[in-house]
C-alpha cells in the first residue's frame, strides 16, 4: 500500500535544510518505488513553529519533522547540548561530538516516541554589528538580537545587551536602531539581507545549533521491513552529503554578504580569548542542570578532542 | 481532490448558513476535514494550534491598538479632528467623508494590520460621521476600504512574511507599497467626491464659507491626533520601539490626551476595556478558527493543488495575473491572508517570475488582492470588525464595500498595465539606511 | 418552581464569571501595555532587555484576547451569519438559534477538553518554554480554563433561549 507523509519544515524553499529534505523525499519515493510518497510543507505553512515540533511527532500530528534540537531544550534538555558557548571550535570537531552525542539523542528521540533518521547542522554562528569589533570592549552595551535564553545569556555575558525578539520584529527593529547588532548564521543572514542594515561580520563561532529530522514510531513500524532499511540505509547515506551542503552552503553565503558590501572581520586572539572565559560559566550551569546525561558525553568528547 | 473540495464546500455552507459561529463553523470544517481524510489526532492538532495562535508575537499589537482606538472614543480627539478638518475641506466634494480614507492612511503608517487600522479608525470617525448626517453606506464602506491600507503602507506584517518567503528585501517592499497606497487613497477619495455630486444627499448641507484666519485656528485643532501620530511614530523610527511595541506607545499617549482632557474618567475608562475585550475576543474566535481551518486545507493541500492547476494552464503573462487576482480573491473568501501566501507562493511566485514580472511588484500585487479578501464575505476581517461597531449586517457592509473593493480590482489592473507605480520607489532609494 | 430558581441561580454564576473574566482579560492587556512600556524605557536608557518582555507580552495579549469569549457571547459579539435566520422569520430563526447553541456548545466543550489534554501533557511532561524556561503547562490550562467559561456561558445562553430568563444587566457596553 502507498504511505503518505506530510513533512513540516520552518524554513523557506531554497534553505539548505529544506533542500536537504527535498532531496531526501525524492530518495525516497524512488527507492521504495513510489510507495512510500513524503509531501514537504515549507515556510512554517502548516502552522507549527518549532518549539513543538518533537511533541508534534510524538503525538502523530506529524508524522516526519525537522526539528530545531535547541529549541527543544524546554522538553529535552540533552539535545541542547551544542549549543554551548566554545565547546566546538570547528566542522570536524563537530563531528567529533555527533559520534558520542547521536547515541543520547537516539535515546530521548526514542523516548518521545521517534526515531532520528539524519542531523544536519547550521554552519557556525556569527555576530554582525554595525561598527568595528576590535576588542571585547567594543561590543559593551551594544543591542544584539537574540533567539533564546542560552544565547541571550550568551551575548550578556559578553556585556552586550541582549534583546529576545522575534525574527518579524528585527528588520523594522534594525531600520530604525532600535537593534544594532544580530547573531545569526551566514544563512539567515543572507536571508534578512542584513547587509542593509549592517556593515560587519565576525564568524565567532560561539555556538553550534544542529537540525535533526525525526519520524514517529508508530508511522515507522507501519512500514514494511523492507521499506524501513531501504530509509534507514538512505539516510546513512545521505546524512554526509547533507552536512557537506550545509558547509558549502555556509561558504557561498559569506561570499554573498561579502559582495553585498558585509566586512568579514576577524576577531583578534585576545578577544577570542576573553569570549571565551566570560561564557564558560555558562557550560557548568548547563552541565549542573542536565547531569550525567551531558556530563558522560562531555567527558567523551573533551577526551577524543583533547587526546 | 475534488471531493475534498466538494466537503469543503458543503460543510462551510451548512455551518455558516445556518448561523454558526464563523470561528466554531471553521473550527467544526476543519476539524470534520481531517477526521475524514487524514489519520491524525485532530484535537491534538487543533489544541497545539490554538496555542500557536494564543502565544503568536504577531497578534500583541491587535488589542493594543484596539484599546487605544476605545479608550480615543471618550476623548475629544474626534470632535476637535472633525472641527479642524472641516474647515478645510468642506468646499470638496465628500467633505468629512473623506476623513476615513485620510485617517487610515495616516494610521496604516502606525499599524502593521489592516484590522487594528480598521478597528481604530472606525472607533474614532464612524459615530461623528453618523452625528453629523452623512451617509452611512458610503462612511461604513469607505472605512472597509481604506482600513485595508494597513498591509500596504509601511509598516506591514505581511509584507515581512512576503519578503521571508519570497527572499525579497523588506526595506524595497516597505517602499514599494507607499506610491500604490497612496494611489488607492486617492482612487478612494475621488470616488467619494464623484458620489458626492451625483447624489448631494450622502453629505449634509454646508454653505459655510470660513475664513482664512479661521482656518489657522482649525489647525490648531489638530493638536491632539498630530501629537499622538508623532508619539507613537518618533517610537518607531526614533529607534526605540518595534512597530508592535509602537502599539503599547499608541494606549499610552491615548490615556495622556484622555487625562490632559479630563475626558477620560475611571468609568469611561472600564467602559473602554470592557469593549475593547469584546471586540480583540470576537476578533480572536474568528482568527483560531481562520488558522485551525488554514492548516487543515494545508494538510489537504488544496491550495497547493489549485495554484499547480493553474500552473499546468500555461496561461499569457496578462492571463496569469487575471487568474491569480481571481485565485487569491477566492482563497481569501476562506483563509486568512497569510496562511494563503505561506501555502501558495512558493508555486504562484516562480510563475510570475517566469512571466517576467518582478519580486517586489508581485509582493504589492498580491497585498492588494489580499486586501480585496478583507473586504469580501463570508470571511473578511474588516466586515466583521464593522458589523461589531454598527448595527448592519455582514451582507449590508459588505455591498456598502463593493465599490472600494472594484476599486481594489482597478487598482490590481493599473498595477499589471504601469508596474512602475510599485517599483519605482525601491528602486531610487539606496538600500543604504546604515 | 425550585429548579427554575436553580437554573437561574447558575445562569447569574455565569454571567458573574463571564464579567470578572471580561475585566481579567482588561488588565491583562494594561499589564503587557506597561511591560512593553518599561522594556523600550529600560532598553533605551538603562541598556537592560528583559528577556521575557516578548514572551510575555504575547502569551498575555493572546490569553486577553481569548478570556473575553465569554464576555462577546454574553454580549452578542461573537459573530454569526444571519441570512436565514432573515429569510425564516420567526418562530424558525429562534429554534434555529437554539439549534447553533446547542451545536455551539458541543464544538466549545471539544475544544475544552483538547485543550485541557494539551495542558495536562505539557504539566505531566514538564515542557518549559524555550525563550523562557516559563513551564507551558500555565498558560495552557488558563486556555482550557477560558474555553470552559465560554462554555459555560453558552449553556448559560442556551437556558436563557429555551427557558425564557432573563439576560444579567450587563453594564459598560455601549452598541
Ligand atoms: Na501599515
Ligand atoms: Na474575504
Amino acid at each position: 500500500a502507498e504511505v503518505n507523509w506530510d513533512f513540516p519544515i520552518s524554513w523557506p524553499e531554497n534553505n539548505f535544510h529544506t533542500v536537504n529534505a527535498t532531496k531526501f523525499a525524492s530518495e525516497v519515493e524512488k527507492s521504495t518505488n513510489g510507495e512510500v510518497i513524503i509531501t514537504i510543507h515549507p515556510n512554517g505553512s502548516l502552522g507549527f513553529k518549532g518549539p513543538e515540533m518533537l511533541t508534534s511527532v510524538e503525538q502523530g500530528l506529524v508524522p516526519i519533522a525537522d526539528i530545531v534540537m535547541s529549541a527543544q531544550s524546554g522538553i529535552a534538555p540533552i539535545l541542547a547540548l551544542d549549543t554551548l558557548p566554545y565547546l566546538v571550535n570547528d566542522i570536524d570537531q563537530l563531528q567529533i561530538l555527533y559520534k558520542h552525542w547521536r547515541p543520547a539523542v537516539e535515546k530521548a528521540a526514542a523516548k518521545h516516541n521517534q526515531k532520528v533518521l539524519y542531523m544536519v547542522p547550521w554552519p557556525p554562528a556569527m555576530i554582525y554589528t554595525k561598527s568595528q569589533v576590535n576588542s571585547i570592549d567594543d561590543l559593551k552595551g551594544v543591542k544584539v538580537r537574540t533567539y533564546s535564553k542560552s544565547s541571550s545569556e550568551m551575548m550578556n555575558s559578553l556585556g552586550m545587551t541582549a534583546i529576545q525578539m522575534p525574527w518579524g520584529e528585527l528588520i523594522p527593529a534594525l531600520a530604525s536602531g532600535a537593534v544594532e547588532s544580530v547573531t545569526t548564521s551566514a544563512a539567515s543572514g543572507v536571508d534578512g539581507k542584513l547587509w542593509e542594515y549592517l556593515d560587519y561580520m565576525y564568524v565567532t563561532s560561539h555556538t553550534w545549533s544542529t537540525n535533526m529530522v525525526t519520524v514517529n514510531l508508530d508511522a515507522w513500524n507501519a512500514l514494511s521491513d523492507a521499506q524501513r532499511s531501504t530509509i534507514d540505509e538512505l539516510a546513512q547515506k545521505l546524512e554526509p552529503v547533507f552536512i557537506e551542503n550545509a558547509l558549502s552552503d555556509h561558504i557561498a553565503k559569506l561570499n554573498t554578504l561579502q559582495s553585498n558590501g558585509i566586512e568579514l572581520g576577524t576577531i583578534s586572539p585576545d578577544t577570542l580569548e576573553n569570549m571565551k572565559t566570560l561564557t564558560a560559566p555558562l557550560v557548568e550551569k548547563y552541565v549542573n542542570e542536565v547531569g550525567a546525561p551531558a556530563s558522560d558525553v562531555l567527558k567523551k568528547y573533551r577526551t577524543e578532542v583533547n587526546g | 481532490m475534488a471531493i475534498v473540495a466538494i466537503c469543503t464546500v458543503v460543510l462551510l455552507f451548512l455551518t455558516l448558513g445556518t448561523g454558526l459561529w464563523i470561528g466554531l463553523s471553521l473550527v467544526t470544517t476543519g476539524a470534520v476535514l481531517m477526521e475524514v481524510f487524514r489519520s491524525i489526532p485532530t484535537a491534538k492538532l487543533l489544541s497545539q494550534q490554538i496555542f500557536n495562535v494564543v502565544s503568536t508575537p504577531e497578534l500583541v499589537a491587535l488589542p493594543l491598538f484596539i484599546l487605544m482606538g476605545e479608550i480615543l472614543f471618550h476623548t475629544r480627539l474626534a470632535e476637535n479632528l472633525f472641527s479642524g478638518l472641516r474647515v478645510w475641506i468642506n468646499r470638496l466634494p465628500g467633505q468629512l467623508l473623506h476623513v476615513n480614507v485620510l485617517a487610515c492612511t495616516v494610521f496604516a503608517a502606525v499599524s502593521g494590520s489592516s484590522a487594528a487600522t480598521t478597528a481604530t479608525v472606525g472607533r474614532i470617525t464612524l459615530d461623528e460621521l453618523d452625528k453629523r448626517g452623512y451617509d452611512g453606506n458610503v462612511s461604513v464602506g469607505s472605512l472597509a476600504g481604506a482600513g485595508t491600507l494597513g498591509f500596504l503602507i509601511p509598516p506591514s506584517l505581511i509584507m515581512i512574511v512576503y519578503g521571508v518567503i519570497a527572499e525579497e528585501s523588506v526595506l524595497k517592499l516597505f517602499a514599494a507599497g507607499i506610491l500604490p497606497g497612496l494611489m488607492i487613497a486617492g482612487l478612494f477619495m475621488l470616488y467619494i467626491a464623484g458620489v458626492s455630486l451625483v447624489r448631494p444627499k450622502v453629505t449634509p448641507k454646508s454653505d459655510e464659507k470660513f475664513t482664512f484666519s479661521q482656518k489657522l485656528r482649525g489647525v490648531r485643532e489638530f493638536g491632539p491626533v498630530t501629537s499622538l501620530i508623532v508619539f507613537v511614530l518618533g517610537s518607531m523610527y526614533g529607534g526605540f520601539a518595534t512597530p508592535t511595541e509602537g502599539a503599547a506607545f499608541g494606549v499610552l499617549g491615548a490615556v495622556i490626551i484622555g487625562v490632559c482632557q479630563r475626558t477620560l474618567t475611571i468609568s469611561n475608562f472600564g467602559k473602554a476595556i470592557l469593549s475593547a475585550t469584546r471586540t480583540s475576543s470576537m476578533v480572536f474566535l474568528i482568527l483560531v478558527g481562520a488558522v485551525f481551518f488554514s492548516v487543515s486545507l494545508g494538510f489537504l493541500g488544496l491550495p497547493k493543488f489549485i495554484a499547480v492547476q493553474i500552473a499546468g494552464l500555461e496561461l499569457s503573462a496578462f492571463q496569469l495575473i487575471v487568474a491569480l487576482v481571481l485565485f487569491y480573491a477566492l482563497l481569501g473568501t476562506f483563509l486568512d491572508g497569510i496562511s494563503s501566501l505561506l501555502m501558495t507562493l512558493p508555486i504562484t511566485l516562480p510563475l510570475v517570475l517566469q512571466a517576467g514580472y518582478d519580486k517586489i511588484w508581485f509582493g504589492v500585487f498580491i497585498i492588494v488582492t489580499i486586501e480585496m479578501a478583507q473586504i469580501t464575505p463570508p470571511l473578511g476581517f474588516n466586515l466583521f470588525i464593522l458589523k461589531d461597531m454598527t448595527k448592519r449586517t455582514i451582507g449590508q457592509i459588505a455591498m456598502s464595500a463593493l465599490p472600494f473593493f472594484l476599486i481594489l480590482c482597478l487598482a490590481c489592473l493599473l498595477l499589471a498595465a504601469f508596474p512602475s507605480i510599485a517599483t519605482f520607489l525601491p528602486s531610487i532609494i539606496t538600500t543604504d539606511v546604515k | 418552581m425550585n429548579v427554575r430558581k436553580v437554573i437561574g441561580r447558575a445562569i447569574r454564576f455565569a454571567d458573574c464569571l463571564t464579567l470578572a473574566m471580561a475585566w481579567i482579560a482588561g488588565g491583562l492587556v494594561m499589564l503587557v501595555t506597561i511591560l512593553i512600556l518599561i522594556e523600550v524605557v529600560s532598553r533605551s536608557l538603562l541598556n537592560i532587555s528583559m528577556a521575557f518582555a516578548w514572551e510575555f507580552s504575547s502569551i498575555g495579549a493572546g490569553l486577553a484576547m481569548l478570556l473575553g469569549t465569554p464576555y462577546a457571547f454574553l454580549t452578542y459579539g461573537h459573530i454569526r451569519l444571519t441570512l436565514l435566520d432573515e429569510m425564516l422569520g420567526q418562530p424558525w430563526a429562534s429554534r434555529l438559534a437554539i439549534l447553533t447553541t446547542v451545536f455551539g456548545l458541543i464544538v466549545l466543550v471539544g475544544i475544552t477538553v483538547a485543550t485541557g489534554q494539551l495542558a495536562y501533557y505539557s504539566f505531566s511532561r514538564g515542557v518549559t518554554s524555550f525563550a523562557t524556561d516559563l513551564p507551558l503547562a500555565l498558560p495552557q490550562a488558563v486556555i482550557c480554563f477560558g474555553f470552559l467559561a465560554a462554555s459555560i456561558q453558552l449553556a448559560a445562553a442556551l437556558a436563557r433561549l429555551t427557558m425564557d430568563f432573563d439576560n444579567l444587566n450587563v453594564k459598560g457596553v455601549d452598541g
